[in-house]
């Protein structure tokens, strides 16, 4: 009967073990990782995503470390109309390469500003305001891989179901991996096509799905089995690739 | 008795480690998340009107046919004499524009022409630049019709 008690006990205590570890588990692999000094976040803002963006049309250049200056020419001027001051710049009329000067008309007419949402840094906001025709803002961001394990890119969907828009994003591509703390900088180009009506508003979304990177190569092991084809569970620790 | 229990206690240990491994696997590979850019265009507008019409000679009247038409009327013309009159040309929107095209509808016998602006005049926005129409005609004791229509374009077109 002594004994009965114990081994209850001790499966209690295995059960314990079983749940303790399972939460830990689970956390872990919604966990994100380190928390940064000076960082005054709440617990849902560590897992951010992105870690800057910057519009070409916002009046000012924005230097990004280590990159430098990412959108040289957005220097708050408007040469012969200058709707918004030194709170935009003379209009882009290309898409810009990120560190590379682009093409501007010579009015400041239209405004794009970008930023993040203030908490969880998973969305980015982009506002194009008094758009017309041939209008060309670009924004930059940087996505990066907080976690401490690799992340690969399952799927980017980009939705703009009108004519009146042609939108290119590049930087970042299905099937790309992010090793952990890699920082890839994707891009977004906005052009307004000559259809585009006036004062209409239209709407794009880029959506960005990240996954847990299965781990490939090779290393130890358990392998066996239970009950097989006869043989009495054995098991094996072995070299796996 | 004794050994059977110690492989019984051996084996619960080993299924209670396997199950905890294994739900902290999948706990690990359930990560997963998104990243969203949300964009949203707002497109200005442009337009231009005309506007003011104002007669300076006697005996022409103008008037307009908003936004963009301008409407001329002389009565009793007299012979190779000018009739003028004045109007402006406004920017109405948020976006600059340019002056397309000016296009006369005119009777036969008689000459018109606009001073002041002229095709691919740029307009900003809010500006307003006066402008002014003369017409003339051979013939004379007659009275004419005539329209003058301007078409606006996008400043960068």
């Amino acid at each position: 009967m002594v004994k009965k008690f114990h081994f209850a006990k001790a499966g209690l205590v295995c059960l314990a073990v079983v749940v303790v570890l399972g939460s830990i588990g689970v956390a872990y692999g919604y966990s994100s990782g380190t928390l940064r000094a000076g960082d005054m976040m709440a617990m849902a803002c560590f897992n951010g995503l992105f870690t800057w963006v910057v519009s070409n049309d916002d009046g000012k250049v924005t230097n990004i470390s280590p990159y430098g200056a990412v959108d040289p020419g957005d220097d708050g001027g408007g040469t012969n109309h200058d709707k918004w001051g030194d709170q935009s710049s003379d209009d882009p009329s290309e898409l810009q390469t990120r560190g590379v000067e682009c093409a501007r008309y010579d009015k400041d007419v239209a405004r794009t500003t970008a930023w993040m949402s203030s908490c969880d840094r998973k969305e980015i906001t982009v506002l194009v305001e008094n758009a017309y025709p041939s209008y060309y803002p670009t924004v930059f961001f940087g996505l990066k891989n907080n976690q401490n394990f690799s992340v690969k890119v399952e799927s980017i969907d980009i939705s703009y179901d009108t004519p009146e828009l042609t939108v290119t994003f590049d930087g970042v591509a299905v099937d790309d991996v992010l090793s952990s703390g890699q920082e890839v900088i994707g891009r977004l180009g906005i052009h307004v096509e000559q259809c585009a009506q006036q004062n209409s508003t239209y709407n794009v979304e880029v959506k960005i799905v990240l996954v847990q990177k299965e781990e490939s190569g090779c290393g130890w092991g358990w392998w066996g089995w239970w009950n097989w084809w006869g043989w009495r569970g054995w098991w094996g620790w072995n070299w796996w690739c | 008795m004794r050994k059977r229990n110690r492989f019984a206690r051996l084996g619960m240990l080993s299924i209670a480690l396997l199950l905890s491994l294994c739900v902290m696997g999948v706990g690990y590979a359930l990560w997963t998340d998104t990243a969203i850019v949300d964009g949203t265009v707002e497109t200005g507008y442009w337009v231009g009107v005309l506007d003011e019409p104002v007669a300076i000679s006697q005996n022409i009247t103008l008037s307009v046919t908003p936004p963009d038409t301008l409407n001329v009327s002389v009565s009793n013309a007299k012979v190779n004499t000018p009739y003028t009159g004045s109007f402006k040309v406004n920017n109405a929107g948020t976006v600059p524009i340019k002056i397309g095209s000016i296009v006369f509808d005119l009777p036969p016998d008689i000459t018109a022409s606009v001073s002041g602006v002229s095709t691919d005049d740029q307009i900003e926005p809010g500006e307003t630049k006066p402008a002014g129409v003369s017409m003339s005609t051979p013939i004379g004791c007659k009275s004419y019709n005539f329209t003058v229509t301007f078409t606006f374009v996008l400043w960068n077109e």
